[in-house]
Parts: structure tokens; sequence; C-alpha cells
């Protein structure tokens, strides 16, 4: 049996190519929108996800800032500690005389009999110790031991004088 | 009027053919534009604030290990290097010093003075220079006394010692130039996600070495009481 019966003439019957195309269109709608349609679901799911770990993400963030705040009194103490311990380093790099002040007292200790120190000028990269003995054997007997000491890069003979009423005198330069 | 009739019955049957597909897809089409635009620029926000989140997560993170470990040791001796180095000019401070040193030796204080105060250009540190006089009948107290400053807090740096036997032959006179120094506290705390870093080992080994130094008995000079007196210039 005839599914229906065509009352149309022939003549205005549309081309079969016309047909095609038309039939293309209606599958290429059809199909977009499927696509469309599963996409924009697809796309909702995502974007939805992608929110709460946003959100989740601030959440947590925002519990470790007050973590934070409650630990201001720490953060504040390392702050002022690091400012001050570079700042600290920087006077350390300052030239001074630390070290000359540690080389009298050294000489000091290897006094020899007969032998003192009657004046000292500690500058910032000499020590410059005179002394004095009114035998010159006791201030040969010192200059052998302070030459011979390994912990000074070098002993200057800044100068040697002799005065019949006081003795010899010697100014040494020392540096480390 | 037959061809017409043709034409115009054509041109329906087409337009009723192709009109709501093509205006189903041109729809489409747009709307596929609209919500890939929208979507993409979402997505990448999203993205780009989940990248950003975790990247503050773990500055945070790590910010507060940092700083729970150092609020459970004592590694901060914030009150330590704060005397070693004041945001004031801490001369008080090298005056107690100087005197208390100076007794212990039994040396004689001639003079301390206070000149120069002055900003280093390079590290913002202001200091200023202290000449000391002191005198003794024996080096060994004038030794020590240079010795025992240098390990003192506040931060001083002697700069040059002079010491010279007098007229008398007996007594040594000890003039010295040292400097103290001040500087400026930290104005702000570092913003929230910002990088904080521990105490590094050179950091710890200054500290120990500033915790060393022989601090004065007071930190703060609390005002008297004041008394009226009859005769203000007498």
């Amino acid at each position: 049996m005839a599914s229906g019966i065509n009352l149309l003439p022939r003549e205005f019957e549309p081309k079969g190519s016309i047909l095609r195309i038309s039939k293309g269109l209606k599958t290429y709608v059809i199909v977009s929108g499927i696509v469309f349609f599963v996409a924009s679901i697809l796309a909702v799911g995502t974007l939805f996800m992608l929110g709460r770990k946003v959100n989740t993400d601030k959440k947590s963030n925002d519990q470790l800032k007050n973590q934070i705040s409650a630990l201001k009194e720490t953060e504040a103490a390392l702050v002022l500690v690091q400012d001050r311990i570079q700042k600290i380093n920087s006077v350390d790099k300052e030239s001074q005389a630390k070290e000359e002040i540690n080389i009298l007292t050294e000489i000091r200790t290897i006094l020899t009999e007969g032998v003192v120190i009657s004046d000292s000028h500690l500058k910032e990269d000499i020590a410059e110790i005179t002394l004095q003995s009114e035998k010159l054997t006791d201030m040969t007997d010192f200059l052998n031991i302070a030459t011979n000491l390994s912990q000074f890069k070098s002993i200057t003979l800044v100068s040697f004088e002799f005065k019949p009423g006081s003795g010899y005198k010697t100014t040494l330069g020392f540096i480390k | 009027m037959n061809i017409e009739f043709k034409a115009s019955f054509a041109s329906k049957r087409y337009a009723k053919l192709f009109a709501l597909p093509l205006v189903s897809a041109v729809i489409f089409t747009l709307l596929a534009l609209f919500v890939v635009r929208l979507g993409y620029s979402k997505v990448n926000t999203d993205l780009k604030d989940i990248k950003t989140a975790k990247t503050e997560k773990d500055v945070l993170s790590s910010k507060i290990e940092i700083l729970k470990k150092i609020k459970d040791s004592n590694l901060i001796k914030a009150d330590l290097s704060y005397i070693a180095l004041p945001d004031k000019n801490p001369g008080v401070w090298l005056v107690y010093h100087i005197r208390k040193i100076a007794e212990k030796y039994g040396l004689t204080l001639e003079n301390i003075s206070f000149s120069n105060i002055k900003e280093i250009e390079t590290t913002k540190l202001k200091t200023t220079e202290v000449e000391v006089e002191i005198k003794s009948t024996n080096i060994e107290p004038i030794n020590n006394f240079f010795v025992e400053i240098i390990k003192v807090a506040p931060l001083v740096a002697v700069k040059d010692v002079e010491i010279r036997t007098q007229e008398d032959k007996r007594t040594l006179n000890a003039t010295a130039k040292v400097n103290i120094y001040w500087s400026d506290l930290p104005g702000k705390l570092p913003d929230l996600t910002e990088p904080l870093k521990g105490l590094s080992e050179n950091e710890l080994k200054t500290l120990g070495e500033v915790s060393s130094l022989t601090q004065p008995n007071f930190i703060n000079l609390d005002p008297g009481n004041t008394v009226d007196r009859v005769e203000p210039f007498n």
C-alpha cells in the first residue's frame, strides 16, 4: 500500500540535487545540535568542577593565611633578626684594629726578660709596637723569638735607636 | 502567467526546504562560537587561578613550616641582635661598658667624647666616633681593656689605639677611636604571600657570635622622680 499520494505536478517538484543539499543541511544541523548540546554539558560540568576547585583552594589558602597571622610575632622577630644580622655583617666588614689588639696581647705573652713595651700604635692594618731594653742582648733575644713566629704575615723594623740614658728602643710593625 | 506562477511556487518551496535548516545552522554556529569563546576564557582564568593558588599554597605552607620551626626552637634572639645593633644611638650602653671595664682593671678614665655622627652611604648605618682616654701604670690592664671592649654589645669597631709612655716614665696613656653603630628597624613585614627564608648557617653563626657579646645590664633608662630645687643654678 502506498504511503501517500503526491498530487503535485512533477514540474513543481524540487530537483534531486537541491533535495540532497537540503537533506545534508538538515543532517548537519541535527549533528551539530547534538554535538553542541553534549559539548555544552561537558563545558558546564568542567567549569563547575574548576570553579569548585578554585573556591576550595582559596578557602584553604585563607586558612593558611590565618595561621600565618597567628605567627606574626615570630615573623616580625625573624625579619628583625635577619635585618640586624645583615647589618651586623656589614659592620664586621668595616676595617678595624681588632686583630691588632690581639697582636699586642700575643707580643705581651712572648716578652723576654728585660724588654718592655713602651708605646704602641694599633691601626686598622698594622700594629706598631715599640719595645725598650737596657741591654742589646735582651732586645736581640726578643727579636729572635718574634721573627720566628709563624702567625704574622710580616714583621717590619720601623725604627731602631739607642740612647745611652734609656737604652735600646725598637719599633716593629706586625701584620697578620 | 503560468511561468510566473511556476517561479513563485518554486521559490516558496525552496525557501521552505532551506529556511529552517539554514537558520538553525546559523544559530548553532553563532551559539557555538559564543560558548567556545566564553568557555575558553573562563577555563583559562580558572586554570590560571588554580595555578596561582597552588603556588601561593606552597609558599604559605613553607612559610608556616619555617615560622613554626623557629617558634618551637630557641633560634630567634631578637633582643640580643637588637642590643648589638639598636635603632638609636647606643652611646649610653658603650659608656656603661667603658666605665665598668675600666673599673674592673683599675684604669683611670680620663675622657670619653662623642663626635661626628654620620650615615654610611652604602649600608645606611648611622655611626658616631667615640674617643676614649685611659691611664694606667701597666700595659696589661690597658691591653685587657681593649680586648674586652671589642667583645661588647652594642657593636663597636676600634679604629685606632695609641699607647704612649708619659714623661714620668711610669704612666701609660692610651687614646682610642671607637665607632658605634645603629640603624632604623625594618618598617613593615613582607607580604603574606611573599616567600620567607629561614635563618641560614651563616646567619646562625653570626647570631651565635652576637649572643656571646657582653650585654649592658640595662636596656632603657627610665626617668627618675623630679625634685623641686630652690636654687637651680647652684
